[in-house]
C-alpha cells in the first residue's frame, strides 16, 4: 500500500470511529440498562453491550447497519440470552451438587413499591422477563419482540400471557400479605 | 388490581431500575477493534 493509500485508509478510518463514537455514546447508556433489566447484574449488563457493540462495529464498518437502535437492541438481546442460559445452568448444576436451590431463588424483603414489583419480575422465567422488560421497557410490539428474541409471535404471546398472569399473582399475594401484616 | 394498573406498576419499576443503573464511564476509543 502506498503512503497516500495508508492515509487515506488511516483518514477513512478515523472518520468512521469518530462516526462511531458518536453512535456509540448515543446508545450505549440505554443499552446498559437494557441488558441489566434483561440480566439483573451490572456487570453482565456491562459485558453484554460491550459484546453487542463489537458485534455492531463490525458490521457498521460493512455498511450493513441501517438502524443502530434495532441492531444493537437485538445484538443485546442474543447476548444476554446466552448468558442467562449459561448462568441457569451453572445454577442447576449447583443445586443439583448441593441439594440446595436457594442460589436460583431471589428473595428481597425491600417493600418500596417498584422494588417490590422488580423483585417479583426477577422471579419470572428468563424468557418470560425478557418479553415484559422488552415489552414494558422498550414498548416493543410483539411481533419486534419476536424478532428481538428470534423467536415465533406465538411463543412472545404465550410467555407475556404466562408471565402477567405469574405477576399478578406475586404482587396481588405481596399486596395481601402486606395488608395482612398491618392488620 | 386490573391489568392497566398492572401494566403501569412494570412500566413504573422498570423505568426506575433502569434509572438507577450508571453505566461505566469508557475511556479511550469507543471502537472494540481500535
Amino acid at each position: 500500500m502506498t503512503m497516500g493509500a495508508q492515509v487515506l485508509a488511516f483518514a477513512r478510518s478515523r472518520e468512521e470511529e469518530d462516526s462511531f463514537a458518536e453512535v456509540f455514546n448515543e446508545h450505549h447508556r440505554r443499552a446498559v440498562r437494557l441488558a441489566y433489566l434483561l440480566t439483573s447484574d451490572h456487570h453482565q449488563a456491562e459485558d453484554v453491550v460491550a459484546e453487542a457493540m463489537a458485534k455492531v462495529w463490525v458490521q457498521w464498518q460493512r455498511g450493513r447497519v441501517d438502524d443502530v437502535g434495532a441492531y444493537l437492541r437485538r445484538a443485546v438481546a442474543n447476548q444476554a440470552n446466552s448468558r442467562l442460559r449459561r448462568r441457569y445452568l451453572e445454577r442447576r448444576e449447583a443445586s443439583r451438587r448441593t441439594g440446595d436451590d436457594r442460589g436460583v431463588r431471589m428473595v428481597d424483603d425491600q417493600t418500596v413499591e417498584h422494588d417490590v414489583v422488580w423483585q417479583a419480575i426477577q422471579q419470572l422465567p428468563d424468557r418470560q422477563r425478557q418479553v415484559v422488560v422488552l415489552r414494558y421497557y422498550e414498548d416493543l410490539s410483539e411481533a419486534d419482540t419476536a424478532e428481538v428474541l428470534g423467536v415465533s409471535a406465538g411463543t412472545v404471546k404465550s410467555s407475556m400471557s404466562r408471565g402477567m398472569a405469574r405477576l399478578h399473582d406475586l404482587l396481588s399475594d405481596e399486596g395481601a400479605a402486606h395488608q395482612g401484616g398491618e392488620a | 388490581m386490573n391489568d392497566r394498573e398492572l401494566e403501569d406498576r412494570i412500566r413504573a419499576s422498570l423505568q426506575a431500575r433502569a434509572g438507577d443503573v450508571q453505566p461505566t464511564p469508557r475511556s479511550g476509543s469507543a471502537c472494540p477493534s481500535a
